[in-house]
């Protein structure tokens, strides 16, 4: 029987390293109204936001933890700081953002990005938004992108109020309600209808206090024709203690518009990422779901598309990479509420070195949706035999007037390939690195060039010393 | 009687067919909630057995001993029940090298009013082979409800085929419960046709232990009206180089109402296992609600693994070409849904079997058995 060997842990040092919250407001550890009324005080809620913290607050303490995924006994809410506020406030010239998280940002790559190929910047550290900035032609089109806090209280008020957590309502799950009572930071995103904005807009989240949890909180509108792609991206220090990422994203698309939301996710891996996305999609819309999960210690990640009008579509394509200590839940579920809608699902999971990857999903195809289509496809690479994949999916049929596909496939990656590379003069750590970046090309080839190479980079990081 | 599971909100309820896995409560797949006071067995069904020269039979009290252990795919609270009801188990052994082809014969009939449980029990010894074909019926407009479980042992390089055609009433409630292991080289060949019944509870779970082992699943249902189907299929590989193949085909019609569990759960240490399942669902009317969760958790590296389902109406072209030849659209899906069901009826050796599901097909009630 072949050998095995396991690798020690990665070095992630670019994503790990930290700054002191030297001056930096803080409220205490856990979570109570007093902790949640705090919060709101400091951010200068309205007051109907106060009186949907503190329902959200009742909601979560009513609700069970989940006890169908991976084990969350490590996170204790009692020692989580949810609210942490650097000692600035949010800048829009780079040269005024403080010079320890400037440079955290600089390390990280982001201002480079804006001058190379975004629209539009947005970086959150710890619990608030420290920049933002939309180029001057895309302001001129009429996009809306900003912290979501200022937007609360100027123009688009009335919008917000009309949106906020009306897709993901508190009720949804636990972690839904613990983001509804203590949400901070984040952005919100107006594009007008008929406004084609041709490159992306960028927010990034940096978590650096420890034991602390970050909530931002995003919303996107698409209105009629109109087009934006968005990237998200995330990264923390590691710690001992546990962090925790509760966000939740909600994506409002319009009449005939469309929606890319990509987001390459390398939370440090002591952080618990309980996220919530959700996108709706009007009459003609089209959803883009592009995701690469390679951080964290545990994940409950399920970006969620209601196909509400009739000829909304969606794609999702996302790879999973799970390392040693890490337990990476993550899939998609679409609801066809509408005739003619389509789902196309495309997944990879990799496994090593004692990491456990699980897809899990739903289709749902509902009475209405007559003439809909679903194809699902999740393929799993198990690296070694101390790993775990599994795959869940669940597919719900409410009509007989529906095309459903689905298949899925498990296995390990092929000697005779990785043979046939080594006498072309290859090493076999490389063979397998490639057959790997190979494998997870479903999503670098979606992304934009800078975030694919980011990617494979991240891949032959976490492949390094694989043998 | 049965509930879909987020409905029951109170009383002593059963969660019963469990996936080994959960997810999210919401889809309501995670297992089926039963409330077990409507579900008393009391007395055995009615049983006839026709037992081939070779093989051994005895019928025993149940006393807890033999294969009473053994895991089943709808699981602990049936066998508690079935236990309950004190009914004796039927045992089937084939001796060491005994190769048995003339099936031994099962007739399971219920009347109107039925709380009927039965327990058949089929050890194979070494390298020897057995086929059972099994009926399991009741009268078309009779109530109830009855449950059948079966257990099983395959030893070194044995093979058990197991055959059954389940027939059952507009009323009855129908739990077919089955769970054994597999050792070195053992193969377990399972056929099933469901025709009818208000609510039928298919449970299979195989343990492929012994190096080698072997398990096949050949599944054909038509589920009308607004009756319920509730499966759930556990292949438990934990030997090396063990194999399972699951293939589900049927047809929903009506408000009817099937919800399938596929597992397949590579253990660590079942180095070179492959497992391959694939459902087929032919749906038929605009209320039908189609469920289907085929799982695979893998803790090993060498294995393979593939599922694929196919969900829907007939595809254009099948359509156009059976139109094409003056075929009425009404005619073509009765064509199609039939043969799906003659699919896997023409994997039966028994004849008598075989015949019993195209005279059903046809319109007619015979039970070649119980003549």
């Amino acid at each position: 029987m072949k050998e095995k060997t396991q690798v020690a842990d990665i070095d992630t040092s670019m994503y790990d390293f930290r700054y002191d919250e030297k001056g930096y407001y803080k409220v205490d550890e856990g979570l109570t109204p007093e902790i949640v009324e705090q919060i709101s005080k400091e951010k200068g809620d309205p007051e109907w936001m106060l009186d949907f913290r503190l329902k959200s607050l009742e909601t979560y303490r009513n609700m069970p933890f989940p006890d169908w995924g991976p084990s969350i006994e490590g996170l204790n809410m009692d020692n989580i700081v949810t609210y942490v506020k650097p000692n600035t406030k949010m800048q829009a010239d780079w040269k005024d953002v403080p010079e320890d998280i400037k440079d955290t940002f600089e390390k990280l790559g982001i201002p480079q990005a804006e001058r190379d190929s975004l629209a539009g910047v947005g970086a959150q550290y710890d619990s608030e938004l420290v920049y933002h900035s939309v180029k001057k032609e895309v302001a001129e089109q009429g996009v809306i992108y900003s912290d979501l806090e200022s937007a609360m209280h100027g123009e688009y008020a009335d919008m917000i109020k009309e949106h906020f957590m009306k897709l993901v309502p508190p009720t949804d799950h636990k972690f839904a309600a613990l983001h509804g009572a203590v949400w901070s930071g984040g952005s919100f995103v107006y594009v007008p209808p008929g406004v084609k904005v041709e490159i992306p807009l960028q927010s990034y989240f940096r978590l650096n206090a420890p034991g602390a949890g970050q909530f931002e909180h995003t919303l996107i509108i698409v209105d009629e024709g109109a087009d934006l792609h968005f990237i998200e991206g995330c990264s923390a220090p590691k710690y001992n203690i546990a962090n925790l990422h509760a966000g939740c994203v909600e994506l409002f698309v319009g009449k005939n518009a469309k929606l890319r939301y990509s987001t390459i996710e390398n939370w440090s891996k002591n952080m618990y990422n309980l996220n919530t996305k959700r996108a709706i999609a009007s009459e003609g819309a089209k959803v883009e779901w592009v995701s690469g999960s390679f951080g964290s210690h545990t994940s409950y990640l399920y970006p969620m598309t209601i196909l509400n009008g009739e000829g909304a579509s969606v794609d999702f394509t996302s790879v999973t990479f799970a390392g040693k200590g890490q337990d990476l839940d993550t899939g998609q579920k679409v609801v066809h509420n509408a005739p003619n809608t389509s789902s196309y699902v495309n997944t990879r999971s990799i496994s090593k070195d004692g990491g456990i990857s699980t897809f899990r999903s739903s289709v749902v195809i509902n009475p209405q949706a007559k003439k809909s289509k679903s194809y699902v496809s999740c393929q799993s690479l198990m690296l070694d035999d101390i790993s775990r994949s599994d795959t869940i999916p669940a597919i719900d049929i409410k009509t007989d007037d529906a095309d459903v596909g689905h298949e899925a496939k498990i296995g390990r990656i092929s000697d005779d390939v990785v043979f046939y590379l080594m006498s072309r003069g290859m090493s076999e750590a490389d063979a397998r690195a490639l057959i790997v970046s190979g494998f997870a090309d479903n999503v670098g080839k979606e992304l934009p060039l800078e975030y694919a190479v980011e990617m494979n980079n991240l891949i032959r990081l976490e492949m390094k010393g694989s043998l | 009687m049965m509930n879909t599971e987020n409905s029951v909100k109170d009383g002593n309820i059963m969660k019963i067919s469990q996936l080994p896995s959960r997810t999210w409560y919401w889809l309501g797949m995670n297992y089926a909630k039963v409330p077990e006071d409507s579900f008393r067995l009391t007395k055995e069904g009615k049983i006839g057995l026709e037992i081939p020269e070779d093989v051994d039979y005895q019928a025993a009290k149940p006393d807890g001993a033999g294969l009473s252990g053994v895991k089943t795919g709808v699981g602990e609270d049936l066998t508690r029940l079935v236990e309950a009801a004190g009914v004796p188990v039927h045992k089937i052994s084939l001796a060491e090298g005994v190769k048995q082809d003339t099936p031994v014969r099962i007739n399971i009939g219920y009347e109107d009013g039925a709380e009927d449980a039965n327990v058949v029990e089929i050890e194979a010894a070494e390298n020897s082979s057995v086929y059972v074909s099994m009926s399991i019926h009741s009268a078309p407009e009779s109530s109830g409800h009855a449950a059948v479980q079966i257990r099983y042992d395959a030893k070194e390089n044995a093979k058990i085929t197991l055959v059954q055609i389940l027939r059952n009433g507009d009323d009855m409630s129908v739990m077919d419960d089955i769970g054994g292991n597999l050792a070195d080289g053992a193969d377990f060949h399972l056929i099933q046709v469901v025709l009818s019944g208000r609510q039928t509870f298919l449970g299979h779970y195989a343990g492929l232990s012994g190096k080698g082992s072997s398990m096949e699943t050949d599944l054909g249902y038509q589920v009308k009206d607004s009756d319920m189907l509730d499966i759930n299929y556990i292949a438990d590989h934990t030997g090396r180089k063990t194999n399972c193949t699951i293939n589900a085909d049927g047809v929903l019609s009506g408000s009817a109402h099937k919800l399938f569990r596929g597992t397949i759960d590579f253990k660590k240490g079942c180095a070179g296992a492959k497992g391959f399942e694939q459902e087929n669902v032919l749906l038929l009317d605009e209320t039908v609600e189609n469920k289907t969760i085929p799982v695979i958790l893998c803790a090993e590296e060498d294995v393979e693994g593939d599922h694929g389902a196919s969900i829907g109406k007939l595809d254009d072209e099948t359509m156009f070409y059976l139109g094409s030849r003056g075929i009425p659209e009404d005619e073509i899906y009765k064509m199609m849904a039939r043969a799906r069901i003659e699919a896997v009826s023409a994997k039966i050796e028994d004849e008598a079997l075989r015949d019993d599901v195209r005279a059903y097909l046809d319109g007619q009630e015979g039970n070649s058995y119980e003549q």
